[in-house]
């Protein structure tokens, strides 16, 4: 007998299958691999490279997906340089500040237990009127899109071990300051507003095109909402 | 996404330039990259990773046991209770081999064009329909192979 299927059922099967295969990767605790010091610099490098691109045509959609996309590659790439259970309590800013782009990384300062107590999620209780949810992520990290005509809020929220991240400060001026007396950082570029600071677990970002006085607003509304028990 | 490589690859050090040359390829497609929704984003780079090593594994194919056509990856157990035919359709793409599973998911999941996957992929447009229609063919068959064993 002939078996056919139209394009529709076609293309949910194949988000359903690709859902299964996504769902069965191993964690990052079930691989052991250290990997090698080139792919280590080859990849920062790379992230280097990402940061110092401007989105195309400087629209706010493209700012917003750039922001959306180089959150999930520094996620990802954070994920892939994770090689140990053991990580820092305690971790400190450190900034090196390069011609075109500004490299963030954090210093472990003492060591502690892994993160197999859960993921606390944190979310912002206050996004200004009129904005609407269009992308939400909470398993494992938490990365929170929302959007109102040109306009954009993005934050995230993911742990700290390992992360590593350049951010394109070409010609702004990187603000240190301290934020409900935690350390941040606040630079303004290309329109967008982007507010980063991080407690001893997690690092938390609030970008915006909105005012910077707007994203703090959204920043200090971040509270624990929840727990991610998940692997 | 060293996962992905080395499972293909059986080499870690291959695997880690696998690794390497998808995000490289991923910043070269960019603007694209750009309009894929955030849920969607792990799917791509699985995808373009996996595609990395095929074509590496591809390059050492006359040492490979396993020709590039025949190439399987399937991480994903079967599930035990398959509720409808959209299951059993699920199923049998996860028994595809790789190179007909991705553009599926490129063209499906990514929702690209044959031609932004063609230049995803470093293959001819011509390739990527080819690549669809032997999917779906390839698909029948698994669907018939099985159907034919739940009868006996």
């Amino acid at each position: 007998m002939s078996i056919s299927f139209t394009d529709d059922i076609l293309k949910e099967a194949v988000i359903k299958a690709d859902i299964y295969e996504i769902e069965a990767l191993p964690t990052d605790d079930e691989i052991e691999h250290e990997f090698s010091n080139e792919f280590e610099r080859k990849m920062k490098k790379l992230i280097c490279r990402s940061k110092t691109r401007s989105p195309v045509g400087g629209m706010a959609f493209l700012r917003r997906r750039a922001v959306a996309l180089i959150a999930a590659i520094i996620i990802l790439f954070a994920s892939a340089m994770s090689v140990s259970a053991v990580r820092a309590a305690v971790f400190e800013f450190i900034t090196e500040v390069y011609e075109k782009f500004t490299h963030i990384f954090f210093d472990e300062s003492r060591s502690s237990q892994d993160a197999a107590d859960g993921f606390a999620i944190y979310e912002p209780a206050y996004i200004p009127e009129g904005f609407e949810l269009v992308n939400k992520k909470t398993d494992g990290l938490v990365l929170l899109e929302y959007e109102k005509g040109d306009e954009f809020i993005s934050y995230s929220q993911q742990r700290l071990e390992n992360v590593s991240m350049n951010i394109n400060t070409e010609g702004v001026k990187l603000e240190e300051l301290e934020f409900k007396g935690l350390p941040a950082k606040y630079y303004s570029n290309q329109g967008v507003q982007n507010l980063l600071w991080h407690d001893d677990k997690y690092t938390y970002m609030v970008s915006s095109t909105l005012d910077r006085d707007t994203v703090f607003k959204i920043a200090e509304s971040v509270e624990i909402t929840g727990t991610d028990l998940s692997p | 996404m060293f996962y992905v490589a080395n499972r293909i690859l059986n080499d870690e050090r291959l695997a880690e330039d696998a690794v390497h040359q998808a995000f490289l390829k991923i910043l070269e497609n960019f603007d694209k990259v750009g309009e894929i929704s955030c849920h969607k984003i792990k799917s791509y780079v699985v995808t373009m990773v996996r595609n990395n090593a095929i074509n590496m594994y591809n390059r050492r194919k006359r040492y490979a046991a396993i020709p590039l056509e025949e190439l399987k990856f399937s991480i994903a157990e079967e599930k035990q209770e398959q509720t409808g035919d959209l299951d059993y359709l699920a199923e049998a793409i996860l028994k595809l081999p790789v190179i007909y599973k991705d553009v599926l998911t490129l063209k499906y999941v990514q929702e690209f064009s044959n031609e932004e996957i063609a230049k995803m992929l470093d293959i001819s447009e011509a390739t990527v329909r080819k690549r669809l229609e032997r999917a779906k063919r390839r698909l029948e068959e698994i669907l018939e192979r099985e159907e034919s064993a739940d009868v006996n």
